[in-house]
């Protein structure tokens, strides 16, 4: 690390102490830390893991099976379910980029009348809770026949996922210098060309960050799929939280199943962390 | 005489041409712009107007009659349950708290940088690629009797604490908030750690320069500076917790035994969907949109008031 950051000065202890002492107190304090981080960590693991290993196990505690995983793929239509989140979540995620990437950028380089109001508006909707709009939502879509479609189904998702998308681009390009747009129209380049050839480009980690958020959400909704999309064909989401509790299936083929479901975000989680934690923090939303 | 008009001319082109950039630029923004606000316009806004207004009508998904504020009336005055719901989202928001503390602790050892931080961090924020559904049946597993927590609290001697967890009305809630403040430790701790990164280090050397010990710089320097990440983290579980758990809940308990575990956000569902009474989804809906609101600003002039005694 080049800069002194906040631990650094406070763990500095010099003078009266004497360095002695004080490297040792440190190594001590630093043990303890340590140690606590690990009990906080497999605390936070423990429940995970003992179901995990439980549904290796006949009936949660037996001797060890495979009857469980297997019976995932022959009681639940797994592959199906999982190419539907597949489909919702890719056309959703594309729809949102296309659209709040470049009204992003419209808002923060581009002023228009009326920019500023439909900003505003646009920000505000990140306050609404689902649940307040849902409703009017269904019927309306219901009137237009998109109601148990994926077209339908794509489109909430991208309603839903603009405002917090366009205030993160928008943020991000307002960050970027104007002189960039002023050398490209003294170079003779129309608006539309800087914004295709210098700005996008540049716009690239923080497009993966919406993006890595909007699959997130997508990809682990329950209310909108189960709303939205054909009983028949639902998401790996809906078509687990229909089976549990119904007592139909053992509970550790569930478990089997959720594991198989949580594999594609723990990829994207694992591949895109930092892209993840900078978009959390800039504008919290789930 | 001729310089002149040479010089308008050349002026005039160049507030022509700066015209027309002013009117491209204007263009194109509102091409760019257009998609995302139609969008948003059609499929958030309009739908929020037509709840507020359906709020104040008996509407079953086909006709609407005018009924004024009753389903409000009804929700503030009248059934057991609604009082119980209202319980319950109390609940989740006094929940937060002992949340915030754990991952206000977590966040402060593991920006000590002692070993093994950077794997801490990893599994600490995994819950945040896990959906309602996979977290829901896992805990839902891990809380049967004669299963995980059972076995647990057997082995070190508790066998009396070995309940019914999520089949009782006393525990469902205190369970299902365990789990949802499982799964927002991640994000909270993670916030609290851009804090403590955010504090200047010649803030806190300038505070040992003129004596302050470890807890003093904790408690008057660190503590102050990280109220807004405090504000933060308390504003995102609590959205969440108010509009984001339907799935936990669905997953968990479906809102029992009883009303034991409904959440004003689980009513709105059961109000529409099972019940079929959209006018009241409607109204409850929009009361919670309301509160949103008001605990947003509410905590937005907390935050404002500190900070002002502070300078």
């Amino acid at each position: 690390m080049v800069t002194a950051t906040l631990p650094d000065v406070l763990e500095h202890k010099g003078g009266a102490a004497g360095p002695g002492r004080a490297r040792s107190s440190l190594a001590g304090r630093h043990l303890v830390a340590s140690i606590t981080l690990l009990v906080i960590g497999v605390a936070l693991l423990y429940p995970l893991i003992d179901v995990v290993i439980a549904s290796f196990r006949t009936q949660g505690t037996g001797p060890f099976t495979l009857q469980y995983w297997r019976a995932v793929f022959q009681q639940i239509p797994v592959w199906h379910q999982l190419g539907m989140s597949a489909l919702v979540t890719g056309c959703s995620v594309a729809g949102v980029l296309v659209v709040s990437v470049p009204a992003g950028y419209a808002y923060a380089k581009l002023s228009f009348r009326g920019a500023k109001i439909v900003f505003a508006v646009t920000i505000a909707c990140m306050m609404i809770p689902v649940e307040s709009m849902i409703i009017p939502e269904y019927s309306n879509l219901a009137k237009v026949g998109l109601v148990g479609s994926v077209l339908g189904t794509v489109l909430v998702f991208i309603g839903l996922g603009i405002p917090l998308s366009v205030f993160l681009m928008a943020s991000y390009f307002n960050s970027l210098p104007d002189a960039l747009v002023e050398s490209g129209l003294v170079d003779g380049a129309g608006h539309l060309r800087i914004f295709l050839s210098v700005m996008l480009p540049l716009a690239i980690p923080a497009i993966v960050t919406i993006g890595v958020l909007e699959f997130l959400a997508v990809w682990n909704d329950l209310l909108i799929a189960l709303l939205f999309l054909p009983i028949q064909s639902q998401t790996i989401a809906v078509g687990l939280a229909a089976l549990q509790g119904n007592h139909i299936l053992n509970t550790y083929v569930l478990v089997a199943g959720s594991v198989l479901s949580a594999i594609p975000p723990m990829i994207v989680y694992m591949l895109f962390q930092r892209h993840l934690v900078a978009g959390l923090t800039m504008g919290v939303h789930r | 005489m001729g310089r002149v008009a040479r010089a308008r001319t050349l002026r005039s082109r160049e507030s022509a041409r700066a015209e027309d950039l002013d009117r491209g630029r204007r263009r194109t923004g509102l091409l760019l712009a257009l998609p995302a606000a139609v969008l948003v316009g059609g499929l958030v806004v309009f739908p929020i107007a037509e709840a507020t207004y359906y709020s104040f009508t008996s509407w079953n998904g086909e006709t609407a009659h005018f009924v004024g504020l009753s389903s409000y009336s009804q929700l503030l005055f009248h059934t057991t349950a609604i009082r119980q719901i209202f319980q319950n989202n109390l609940s989740v928001v006094l929940s937060i708290p002992a949340g915030l503390f754990f991952a206000l602790t977590a966040a402060f050892l593991t920006s000590l940088r002692v070993p093994g931080w950077r794997p801490f961090r990893f599994v600490v924020f995994l819950p945040v690629a896990l959906s309602w559904v996979v977290i829901g049946i896992v805990f839902s597993n891990f809380l049967t009797p004669g299963q995980g927590i059972d076995s647990l609290l057997s082995g070190i001697g508790l066998h009396s604490l070995a309940l019914d967890w999520l089949g009782s009305t006393h525990t469902a809630l205190p369970a299902l908030l365990a789990t949802f403040n499982w799964a927002l430790f991640g994000i909270n701790t993670v916030i609290f750690m851009t804090g403590l990164a955010s504090i200047p280090p010649e803030v806190v050397e300038a505070a040992r320069v003129d004596g302050a010990g470890f807890f003093k710089i904790l408690r008057h320097i660190v503590m102050p500076l990280l109220g807004r990440f405090v504000r933060l983290a308390f504003l995102v579980t609590m959205i969440s917790g108010f509009s984001g758990m339907f799935g936990l809940i669905y997953v968990m308990t479906a809102g029992g035994p009883g009303f034991s575990t409904t959440t004003l956000e689980f009513q709105i569902y059961q109000s529409a969907f099972t019940l079929g009474n959209f006018g009241q989804a409607a109204a409850l809906g929009i009361f919670l949109l309301l509160i949103m609101l008001a605990v947003t600003f509410v905590i937005n002039m907390i935050g404002r008031r500190k900070a002002a005694d502070l300078w």
